[in-house]
């Protein structure tokens, strides 16, 4: 198998909360091939967006990298001073976030944000940056780049902003973009516009993408591989184009039963009864067991390993093997 | 954005009117018979008379308003009885020494002031947040005719650096007029100092916790641009209002701070004007500190405009 672009292994975050400490990611490993598209899931609270921080250097004061190694390239990331992680972040990794609307600064030009990452990382003039960033307006589908970035973000939509976000992203030819729920503030045709220019994007560039959502069938659409998150742990790593259908950890097959039911329009939409817990509430065994249909008691008392399932396929659930048979009885 | 400015500036005319009337109201509110308080409790009847002729009170209100808007628009502020010269040239003469006193010490309060705020929030919770906050909160407490007695007594007596008063004009010599000036300066910033470096370190703080800055540091910024260019330009559009609004204290304070470094700015005039009941000169006064308001609002206006283009298209 070729050399992993990135390979995380046993990654753990703490939250310090005075003098206590919870694991809010706990232990998750995961890799992605050059090009590569992974896809990341999980309701909100399970850790997603920090394993994004934690990858480029910019976890919160509050939260602690304890353990677990971040492989990009060979270099050991979790290592790396600060400096050097400022010469990677925008320049070999880059990052879309969430909402354009604040994730761009109101006070400079949108052609300025851009073109600004250029001029940090590459030694360039400024008027050759304002060629490559029109080049990079025009690469992302705003019309008009050359009188675009003379606009402030206030003067855009929300779908162009998040083009100018892409478009910074992109800007020094990254070997990985992690987009964190990059269509959550966007309307439902804008939704699909952005995911369609970050999948053509990828082709066009070989970027390798990691999707951040809790939407799983727009995950599933864009990705090659799905990593279902829930309460900072792993529940299941699937091929993208089967896990419909091959899902075997209950909290994925709750969330596919709800994203079916949204398509087909059931009168009642299925849901998963109760919330991720809060971190100070996180139980010792596994953390869905509360939520889970399937728990038993074993499940209250010991944290469920990854057992593998098929190619590519491994899930962390301890009655797996009664899973199939359970899922027919239901 | 030209246009902008044009319609600030064009909205200034009705306050600068309204703030002429006001000054003119001032005089007519004086108790009892205004020509008596002026030629003073030895004067004769005639002498009265004379003043109130002189002063034109003899003829109805509206007259006065129309000479006084009139005179006004002519730069004629009336005529002191007690200066016995015009009150425009006795204000002209002052003004200087007022203006380099506010605008030094404005701009004092400001430098220090960001600089210490924007450290406090860079460095929340740590000595130098704390060290800072001490500093601003020393700016806010002190009084300043105790702290210029003491700047006096360290800085001038004991170790000589500065002049312990009085003013040299800068087109005779510059570097006289910044080591005149120094003193007095710190004096009346030292409040605003505190007042922005306080305000300061709160904006700041809540820009640093902006999805913009994390923005600006995923890209590979360096800390100095993120909070020196990103954070700090979005801060500085409310903490310009609170520089506005510390030059009104800096006005009030010029009274106290030309006393106590023997300044002849127009401070101490209205200070004079208000114990010899020089209503003119107060007059006078009161309607170019307030033209001074007026002015520095429109300039943190435009200045708002600057920073921020949402002001410029809204």
């Amino acid at each position: 198998m070729a050399e992993p672009l990135l390979d995380v292994s046993d990654l753990t975050i703490a939250l310090k909360i005075g003098a206590r400490s919870i694991n809010i990611v706990d232990g998750i490993s995961f890799r992605i091939d050059p090009g590569g598209r992974l896809g990341v899931v999980g309701e909100s609270g399970s850790g997603k967006s920090m394993i994004a921080l934690a990858l480029t250097g910019l976890l919160p004061n509050v939260m602690q990298l304890v353990s677990g190694s971040i492989r990009f390239q060979g270099e050991a990331l979790e290592l790396a001073p600060p400096a050097r992680m400022r010469q990677i972040r925008g320049r070999d990794i880059s990052l879309v976030f969430q909402e354009p609307a604040t994730a761009l600064n109101p006070v400079f030009t949108t052609g300025r944000q851009v073109s600004e990452v250029l001029r940090e990382h590459e030694k360039i003039s400024a008027r050759e940056a304002r060629n490559r960033t029109i080049e990079l307006f025009r690469q992302v589908g705003i019309p008009a780049p050359e009188r675009r970035i003379s606009d402030y973000p206030h003067q855009m939509s929300g779908g162009m902003r998040q083009r100018v976000m892409i478009a910074m992203a992109l800007a020094c030819r990254p070997r990985l973009l992690i987009a964190d729920e990059p269509t959550t503030a966007l309307d439902a045709t804008i939704q699909e516009q952005i995911i369609d220019l970050l999948a053509a994007l990828q082709e066009e560039t070989g970027v390798a993408v990691m999707l951040i959502s809790h939407d799983l069938p727009l995950v599933a659409e864009f990705a090659e591989q799905v990593m279902v998150m829930y309460a900072g742990r792993v529940a299941e790593i699937a091929p993208a184009d089967t896990i419909f259908e091959a899902a075997m950890h209950p909290y994925t097959r709750g969330l596919i039963a709800c994203a079916i039911g949204l398509e087909t329009g059931t009168s009642r939409l299925p849901t998963i009864e109760g919330q991720v817990p809060p971190p100070l509430q996180f139980p010792p065994g596994c953390r869905f067991a509360s939520r889970c249909p399937h728990a038993a008691a074993q499940c209250a008392q010991s944290v469920p390993g990854l057992q593998p399932i098929g190619p590519q396929h491994v899930a962390a659930c301890l009655r797996l093997d009664q899973m199939t048979k359970l899922e027919v009885a239901s | 954005m030209s246009r902008y400015i044009l319609k600030r500036l064009l909205s200034a005319i009705p306050v600068l009117l309204l703030v002429s009337i006001a000054a003119f109201v001032l005089i007519q509110l004086v108790p009892g018979d205004a020509a008596a308080i002026i030629a003073g409790p030895d004067a004769s009847n005639d002498e009265v008379e004379f003043v109130r002729r002189q002063l034109g009170l003899d003829r109805p209100w509206p007259l006065r308003l129309q000479d006084w808007i009139f005179g006004l628009a002519q730069g004629d502020l009336g005529y002191s009885y007690i200066l016995n010269r015009p009150v425009t040239e006795a204000i002209l003469e002052r003004l200087p020494v007022t203006l380099s006193l506010a605008g030094l010490s404005i701009i004092f309060a400001t430098v220090l002031g960001v600089a210490l705020g924007v450290l406090a929030a860079v460095f929340h919770r740590s000595w130098i947040d704390a060290l800072a906050m001490t500093v601003a909160l020393f700016g806010v407490s002190v009084p300043n005719f105790w702290f210029g007695l003491i700047a006096i007594l360290i800085f001038a007596v004991g170790l000589g650096w500065f002049p312990p008063g009085g003013y040299v004009s800068p087109t005779e010599s510059f570097t006289g007029w910044l080591s005149a000036m120094a003193l007095p300066a710190l004096t009346l910033g030292t409040a605003s100092m505190g007042q922005i470096s306080r305000f300061s370190r709160s904006v700041m703080l809540e820009q640093l916790g902006q999805d913009y800055v994390r923005t600006a540091r995923a890209k590979g910024l360096g800390q100095g641009n993120v909070i020196g260019r990103h954070a700090l330009k979005n801060a500085m559009i409310p903490i310009l209002t609170v520089i506005g609004i510390s030059f009104s204290l800096t006005m009030a304070g010029a009274i106290i701070v030309e006393s106590v470094f023997s300044l002849n700015g127009l401070g101490r005039l209205m200070l004079h004007g208000i114990q010899r009941r020089d209503y003119p000169v107060l007059q006078g006064g009161m309607l170019v500190i307030a033209f001074s308001f007026v002015i520095i609002n429109l300039l943190v206006d435009i200045l708002y405009s600057w920073l921020d283009p949402r002001v410029r298209y809204d």
